[in-house]
């Protein structure tokens, strides 16, 4: 799963973010990783034995499709790229993230 | 499970092979990307395969669990039982042989007991509203109930129509008809007057008189069954 400093993210936040990693283009698994693990400037590491599954679990639920190119240095490296579909369930998923986290940031500035 | 989906894996189920090598393929290409990564944050030659065997976790778990992702988990343990089974039922074949008897005659068993109970219990006689049809038996406290009534007694049941709308008698048994050259033995029944109007089934051939008639010649009518159409024509 995905860790931050301290404990582990809410179960289907990979998911979400690694459609979000995928709406500007097509990425390989590790570029994946890398570019959430960036974005988020440290702070979320994506592992390794939580990415792939879940890159193929979204595959099989056919919100990715993966197609084998070759990579920034010529190697040969499967690429996932959103479906539309995948796209609808980028822009829900994000709606429903923003109102949790104003959500719990709301309860947790509470006095 | 979406159509989709069901296709992904059926072509994961029919390409194994490629599936298993682009699966090895994907977790070496990260692994590589990893292992330039240390190189490039400074770490020792020497012991960059050890860090990136410790950041990169067991690879040929993930590769595992990604094919099992794949899989359609229930059936193909289903197969995979099946066919163990199936070794080790040929690996011992007195075993098998055994157990195999023991199942057919088991169960032939069973559809013949049960062909039995059927055809003379559950289904009832092929005579219209043959469900309303019922045996009457007497119970005096024997073992046995009895299902002989003397004759008084059922003329009485006979003449009243208030519980039954018909009431009839009958008692299996072989007759002696006379053949065109020798007496020919035939299984047929004894029934009394009402049977025809109960069974609401009329005879093959000829006509049945009034029952009323009959019962005062106090003579049993006699019926064959099905099958006898002949001897019927020639001689009732």
């Amino acid at each position: 799963m995905i860790r931050e400093e301290s404990g582990e993210l809410i179960q289907g936040t990979l998911e979400m973010l690694i459609l979000k990693a995928l709406a500007r283009g097509p990425l390989h698994g590790y570029a994946v990783a890398e570019w959430v693990e960036q974005t988020s400037q440290q702070v979320l590491k994506v592992e390794e034995g939580a990415l792939y599954p879940a890159l193929h679990r979204l595959q099989l639920r056919g919100l990715l499709k993966a197609e084998w190119g070759a990579s920034e240095n010529n190697r040969r490296a499967k690429f996932y790229q959103l479906t539309a579909e995948g796209r609808k369930r980028l822009s829900s998923e994000s709606q429903r993230w923003a109102r949790l986290s104003a959500a719990v940031a709301f309860v947790m500035q509470a006095s | 499970m979406a159509l989709n989906e069901f296709f992904l894996r059926v072509k994961s189920l029919l390409h194994r092979k490629i599936m298993d090598r682009e699966i090895a393929e994907e977790l070496e290409f990260h692994r590589t990307l990893l292992r330039e990564r240390l190189a490039r944050q400074g770490v020792a030659p020497a012991e960059l395969d050890l860090a990136t065997t410790r950041t990169f976790g067991n690879q040929s778990r993930w590769q595992e669990r990604l094919t099992e992702l794949w899989q359609f988990g229930t059936l193909e343990n289903f197969l995979r039982d099946l066919s163990f089974s199936l070794r080790l039922l040929r690996k011992s074949p007195g075993f098998t042989a055994v157990a195999l008897l023991t199942l057919a005659l088991g169960v032939g068993a069973n559809t013949a007991v049960f062909s039995l109970i059927n055809g003379l219990l559950l289904r009832p006689l092929p005579v219209p509203h043959g469900e309303q049809l019922v045996v009457l038996r007497m119970e005096e406290g024997g073992p046995q109930p009895n299902y002989a009534f003397c004759t008084p007694f059922f003329r009485g049941l006979e003449s009243r129509h208030d519980i039954f709308a018909d009431v009839f008698a009958y008692d299996s048994d072989i007759l002696q008809v006379r053949g065109r050259t020798t007496n020919e033995e035939v299984s047929g029944m004894t029934v009394s007057g009402q049977f025809f109007r109960a069974l609401q089934t009329p005879p093959l051939l000829g006509t049945i008189s009034d029952p009323g008639r009959r019962s005062k010649r106090r003579q049993p009518v006699r019926a064959c069954g099905g099958g006898h159409r002949a001897v019927l024509g020639d001689l009732v």
